[in-house]
This record gives structure tokens, sequence and C-alpha cells, in this order.
């Protein structure tokens, strides 16, 4: 009996825990990936362009700025997955937990050259996109554990902008060729398999079952991704 | 920096120049030497400021685009408009938020997929980005930070700006190596460059 008791509770334990750790699911809204707010539990996180700012939003209608953290860089995007923030900046990626966060501090830093970034993450795996005038890439790295990280790989791209996951693929705005799928069921390995080209500069997505919101320079489009190496168009604003 | 860079060019010229000139008239006594060398540095650096009026005039560069203080304090919704700049998203109870850069909010309804509509334009003055949680939206207003009830998605209500939390804009233009206007907070809030004629620019990068 007591065992039984034990594994429920560490079930219950564990679904508590999952359900906790998804930003979206906290917020009850689904952000881009290229997006300077987010939301998680009580807390706003907002970037300036050299400092983080940690609002209390307990009482909603009167945020309350608690902290401030300097990062001096070129702060851009800010993504939360599992207790930490991702920071993509002009000069590298920073990572920071946010399971207490007016003790909060940068735990890790990744440099890499001076460019745009987003991020998205999944379970130990790091993608991020990187552009500048000239170039541009997709690098992956890996969460070693204990604020270490390691570059896996990285794919030169032309001019790539936001990206998402579903499952086992990986989506890539890129302004010229429109939205990159990859599959990465070897995440460290992702492959090409198709690219969607019935949209033109292609910015960000949004995934959410099997739809992709996908934001332009001047559309917006919902594509199906059930088949994610046929992404086909739904509907579309122009 | 650049005037004072051909000034300097001028100045070493010159004194090449007023060298070379020096030499010739080695017969010469020195007092007669200097005072011929002197007229014609003159001569040249007259020339040399009527080179400076011309740079006055000709140089290209980036001008800072501002919304001013008072146009910032804004909020209405209204009809629909045409994407131009967009980008950002955000998802919220089947409505898809996308953020015009520095001009304000489309609302998308997403309710049927197959027939997605755009419902609605929040104008927000240099607008960049929104967050949302039970019903409240979160968006930046230039420096400051506006509070709204979204539970009427066709009645958005403002209920709080927030002043100045947010630091000022001090970005410089993208394009590295040129002239641009200095930053000059008193014209407002800082949205972007455009490119143009600078009447003797004092800063560069």
């Amino acid at each position: 009996m007591k065992k039984k008791l034990l594994i429920l509770l560490t079930c219950l334990f564990n679904f508590i825990s999952c359900s906790f750790d998804e930003g979206g699911v906290n917020s009850d809204a689904t952000p881009g990936s290229l997006n300077r707010f987010v939301i998680s539990g009580q807390y706003m996180y907002t970037l300036d362009i050299d400092h983080l700012n940690i609002f209390d939003i307990t009482d909603q209608e009167n945020p309350v700025l608690r902290r401030t953290i300097e990062i001096k860089d070129d702060l851009q995007t800010l993504t939360v997955y599992q207790g930490s923030l991702y920071i993509g900046a002009g000069a590298g990626l920073y990572i920071i937990n946010i399971n207490n966060p007016l003790t909060a501090s940068v735990n890790a830093s990744i440099a890499h050259w001076v460019s745009k970034d987003p991020v998205v993450v999944s379970g130990k795996y790091l993608y991020s996109t990187t552009r500048n005038n000239w170039s541009g890439a997709l690098t992956i790295y890996e969460d070693l554990g204990s604020d270490q990280f390691n570059e896996l790989n990285r794919i030169i791209l032309e001019q790539p902008y936001g990206l998402g996951i579903s499952g086992d693929y990986l989506f890539v705005c890129e302004d010229i060729n429109g939205i990159l799928v990859y599959d990465i069921s070897k995440r460290d390995k992702p492959i090409k398999v198709q690219t969607y080209t019935s949209i033109i500069s292609p910015r960000d997505v949004i995934i959410l079952n099997d739809i992709m919101f996908c934001s332009a320079k001047n559309e917006f489009q919902l594509v199906d991704i059930k088949d994610p190496r046929n992404p086909r168009l739904i509907s579309i604003i122009k | 920096m650049q005037k004072i860079l051909i000034k300097s060019l001028d100045s070493k010229n010159m004194v090449y120049i007023c060298f070379a000139f020096s030499n010739v008239l080695t017969s010469m006594s020195t007092f007669k030497i200097l005072l011929s060398a002197s007229v014609l540095c003159s001569i040249l650096s007259i020339n040399s400021c009527i080179k400076d009026n011309e740079l006055k005039h000709s140089v290209m560069g980036s001008s800072g685009i501002y919304i001013s203080s008072d146009s910032l304090l804004h909020f209405s919704q209204e009809v629909p408009r045409d994407f131009i700049n967009t980008g950002k998203i955000l998802y919220y109870k089947d409505y898809l938020f996308m953020v015009e850069k520095n001009v304000g909010v489309h609302i998308i309804d997403i309710h049927d997929t197959s027939r997605t509509v755009r419902i609605s334009f929040l104008n927000i003055p240099a607008v960049q980005d929104v967050a949302i949680q039970n019903n409240v939206m979160y968006t930046d207003n230039g420096p400051h930070l506006l509070i709204l009830d979204i539970s009427n998605i066709m009645q958005i209500k403002l209920i709080n700006r927030q002043l100045n939390v947010f630091s000022p804009n001090n970005f410089t233009p993208p394009i590295s190596g040129g002239w641009f206007e200095c930053i000059n907070p008193s014209k407002g809030w800082l949205i972007g460059w455009n490119t143009s004629l600078l009447l003797n620019p004092k800063c560069s990068r």
C-alpha cells in the first residue's frame, strides 16, 4: 500500500512539475521566438537593450518592477523553457535560471559571432539562428548540465529569422527562401527535408497542434503541418 | 572627425609645400622666408575653409526618426490595417496578435482556421512587443508600459499606463562606418534611422 502511494505521489509530482515547467501553460499565451516580453508564472520578463527587467504581475493591473539584471550586450530575444530564460543577444546567448527570479543571475553565456539570434529549446538541445548583414547560420548546442554548453553543429544559412519545433521537426524562417523544414530525429544532425516556398519573407512561427502560424514581413499564413514534410497552406491574409 | 581629418591633411600638405617653398628660397633671409611661407599658408588655409563649406553640404548619413513625447501618449482601437512591417507574434485563445513595429498591433481571429480574418488594430506608437496573461495585455509604448484589458476583444480598454519604465533607445544606425545625426532625446523617442543629407554632423560610427 505504502509503495503504491509512493508511486502515486511520484507520478503526481512528475505531472505537476511537468505542467509547471512549460512556460506556455502558465501564461496561457504562446509567444513566437522573436519576442522580448515573456510571462512565466507571476513574473513578466522584458528586455531593454542592455538589461533584463523582472516585473511582478501578481496584481495584474499594477506590475511592479522588482529587479533589473544588467547584461552588457545588445539584447534581442527572450525564450522561457523549463525554468530557464534564454536570451539571444548581439554577441552571444545568455541563460538565466528563474526558479527564484528575485535572486537570479546569469548562469551561463555562450559567445557567438556578432548577430541577432532567436533560440528555441527541445530537451537538452538549443537551436539558435544568427544573422548579420552578410551571413547567417543555424547552430545547435547541447546543455551538458552545470551551466555548461557544447556547440554540436552549425549549418550556414542566408538570412534566418524565427524558428519553431514540432516533435522531430524544426522549422526555420529564412528571408529569401521560405520556411526550411529539418528532420531533427537526430537532435544534433538536422537534415533538411523540405522548403516551404509559398511565403515571402517569413519572420516567425508558432506551432500548435499540427498548425503553424507564420508571420511574414507583410502577410500572415496558417499552414497545416500534420505531415511536416509537406506543409500545406490553410489560409492567408495579405 | 572627417572634417578635422581633412583639415589635418591640408595642414600636412601645407607643411610639405611650405617646406619645399622654403628650400627654393634658401638664399633669402629667414624673415622673408617666414613671410612668404605664411602668405602661402594663408592662401592654402582659405582654400581649406572653402573645402569645409563644401563638406557641410555634401555629407550623406543617417538622421533619427523620432516620435514626440506628446504623440507617444496615445492608445486607440481601430479598424484593421494592412501589414507593412510585421514579424513578432503571440497566440492567445484563438486570436493572433501581430506587432506592426512602432505603429501598433494587428488582431487576427483564427477561430475558423480556414477563414482567418483581421478584426482590429491597436494603435500604439513605438510598440515593439506584447505579452498576455489572464485577459490582460502588457505592451511597450516607447518608454511607457501599457496595461490593457482584452476580455472583450472588440472593446479593449487601457487600464493603466506606467510612465518611463523602459530605458531610452540609444541604438546607433544599422550601417556602420558612417555619419549620423547625434541622438537628441529632446526630440522624443527614437524609433529608427533615415538616410539623408546632413549638415555638419558631429557623430559617426
